[in-house]
């Protein structure tokens, strides 16, 4: 989206992937808040790592953005001033 | 009392003293007290943007709700990241690019100016009051609990001692206090983690399976903290409550001020990223080790009951005792103070958006019309901290003992369903007009209380009705959805009138 505004070509790969991994989060954040109530056992079933898969879906929702963030100030477009 | 725990009090209260002696003789102009006149690093802002985000709800509430409810805190914890990340990516340049002194300043670029100042410098004021108002009735109890200080005293201190920084140090102390706050924070759980792993050996499965025994025997029947439904949602109540919390913190005026705080975008994005890794950071110790620990290690241990099973000092006091359990007296002091120093520094934050509302969005640019001197801005930004603290500390006394509790979804449902839309419509959408902020803010603001009212939390709890007319407690969404209908559909219909401001705004910004 910025990059759309400061009228480059295409986005560079590194900001595509942290845009990606952002809106990934969001839907995975989406999903958790639907599956607490709609489906509990999917969520207690277990997962990899001795983790359940709900347990496993709060680290994706909170590691991989976190990584974006990073990759985004380091790689992402220079902000308009 | 505890000996160590005052000691860790009233070092906590020195050290935030001289911040502030040494902050107040650095700040004289209005861009000093307002935004410490946009010279702080984008690592220091973002330490400040954590110590202004954990309230004791997250070192102390989010314990309790994993405690109490198990796996459903997630939703607490989960929405944190997301918010910030869209901070990161939506809002944090074009924050720092249009804004000067307050969220609404931004408004102000591109829409009528009288009436917008008025609408969201009154929404500003009543999410953050409301905001503050439960930190400083939490404040009161936590405090009598911590220090065995009496209520009333305790909301007397937390509330002197927030005007005091702010009145005199304005935002450079509060940035200091906030970020003192925030590394004491980030110490004292890691510390709290290390020493409860180690009473385990550092054997997660030992933890683990503690914990779900204790849940078994506690829930009789059914492990909550791997099985959802603690907290008894249906899926549009979890979703408004998720949605709620996340476009609840894009609009909350103490966090979007410090991004006016920082020299140029590029800090600005700094400080997202570094208060996201903060905040990330504290979430997943909290969430992994620190509340699994309270279930394991606290419960059956009667130390830390009353007779009637009832945890001492409430539930909100298990990570405490579990600072105790697991560090002893001394250990527990000192999480007292950093508990302490939570509350300070997001009181501090929250005088600061609310006093800034008054001296700048509705003193200076509506009642004088921009005529104010820096002077006179300045006394009516240090009258309205003194009123702050005064209103702070009579409701704080008129509501000892109470739940106040919705107050914080009700305070975040009305930054997500006005702040949050009036901003990134102003920022994204250029057909956005003066009549469509206006009537779809006044939508959000009366749909968001009307319902809060409506719902369980008032209407049955407070007024003592049989059955909600609203059944969910969760408004934000269906506010959210209100105010963006209206001020979208209103914006189209008014279009033509919106072109001359229109073309103002983009001439600034080219």
């Amino acid at each position: 989206m910025a990059n759309a505004e400061e009228g480059s070509a295409a986005p560079p790969r590194s900001h595509r992937i942290a845009w990606l991994t952002v809106t990934i989060s969001m839907g995975l954040f989406i999903s958790l808040l639907l599956a607490i109530p709609l489906a509990p056992d999917f969520l207690a079933a277990a997962s990899i790592g001795g983790l359940t898969r709900g347990h496993l879906l709060v680290l994706l929702i909170h590691i991989p953005p976190v990584a974006a963030a990073w990759l985004y100030i380091y790689k992402g477009p220079e902000p308009k001033q | 009392m505890n000996v160590i725990a005052i000691a860790c009090f009233a070092l906590v209260i020195a050290m935030t003293l001289v911040i502030t002696y040494f902050a107040a003789r650095r700040t004289s102009t209005a861009a000093d007290f307002y935004v410490a006149g946009g010279q702080i690093s984008g690592v220091q802002n973002g330490l400040a943007i954590a110590g202004d985000f954990m309230s004791a709800a997250t070192l102390l509430g989010t314990t309790a709700m994993i405690f109490v409810s198990g796996f459903d805190a997630a939703i607490y914890v989960c929405a944190a990241p997301m918010a910030f990340v869209l901070f990161l990516f939506l809002m944090a340049d074009k924050l720092r690019a249009l804004g000067r002194f307050t969220f609404v300043d931004i408004l102000a670029t591109r829409l009528d100016e009288k009436p917008i100042r008025l609408l969201a410098a009154t929404t500003a004021l009543v999410s953050a009051l409301m905001y503050l108002m439960v930190q400083v009735v939490g404040a009161g109890a936590l405090v009598q609990i911590l220090f065995g200080i009496d209520y009333t005293y305790a909301v007397m201190i937390v509330s002197t001692l927030m005007v005091l920084y702010v009145s005199v140090g304005g935002m450079l102390a509060t940035t200091w206090v906030q970020i003192t706050k925030a590394i004491l924070l980030l110490m004292g759980i890691s510390l709290l983690a290390l020493l409860t792993l180690a009473s385990v050996d550092f054997d997660f499965t030992v933890l683990y399976e503690q914990a779900a025994a204790k849940n078994a025997e506690k829930g009789g029947f059914m492990d909550r903290l791997v099985r959802p439904g603690g907290l008894g949602l249906d899926s549009l109540a979890s979703l408004s409550l998720g949605l709620g919390l996340v476009f609840g913190l894009l609009g909350s005026p103490h966090l979007l001020m410090r991004f006016f705080t920082v020299p140029d975008a590029k800090a600005a994005r700094m400080s997202a990223a570094v208060a996201m890794t903060a905040v990330v950071y504290v979430n997943l110790v909290i969430f992994f080790i620190v509340g699994i620990a309270t279930v394991a290690l606290l419960n059956g241990n009667f130390e830390y009951f009353d007779a009637d099973g009832v945890v001492l000092g409430g539930e909100n006091m298990v990570a405490i005792h579990l600072a105790r359990l697991v560090g002893g007296d001394v250990f527990y002091g000192v999480m007292a103070a950093v508990a302490f120093a939570t509350i300070l520094a997001v009181v501090a934050g929250l005088t600061l958006a609310s006093a800034s509302a008054i001296s700048h969005d509705i003193y200076a640019r509506v009642i004088r019309k921009g005529q104010a001197s820096q002077r006179e801005e300045i006394r009516m930004f240090q009258i309205a901290c003194v009123f702050l603290g005064v209103l702070v500390i009579l409701l704080g006394i008129a509501f000892e003992g109470q739940n106040v509790a919705y107050l914080v979804s009700l305070a975040l449902a009305v930054a997500a369903s006005t702040n949050f839309p009036l901003l990134i419509l102003t920022m994204y959408w250029r057909g956005f007009t003066t009549q469509g902020a206006i009537w779809g803010g006044l939508v959000g603001l009366t749909t968001t209380i009307s319902l809060m009212v409506l719902g369980p939390a008032v209407w049955v709890e407070i007024l003592e009705n049989e059955e909600a007319i609203f059944p969910s407690g969760y408004p934000a969404l269906y506010a959210m959805v209100a105010a963006f209908t209206v001020m979208i559909g209103v914006s189209l219909l008014t279009k033509d009138s919106a072109k001359p401001i229109l073309q103002s705004f983009d001439a600034s910004q080219s």
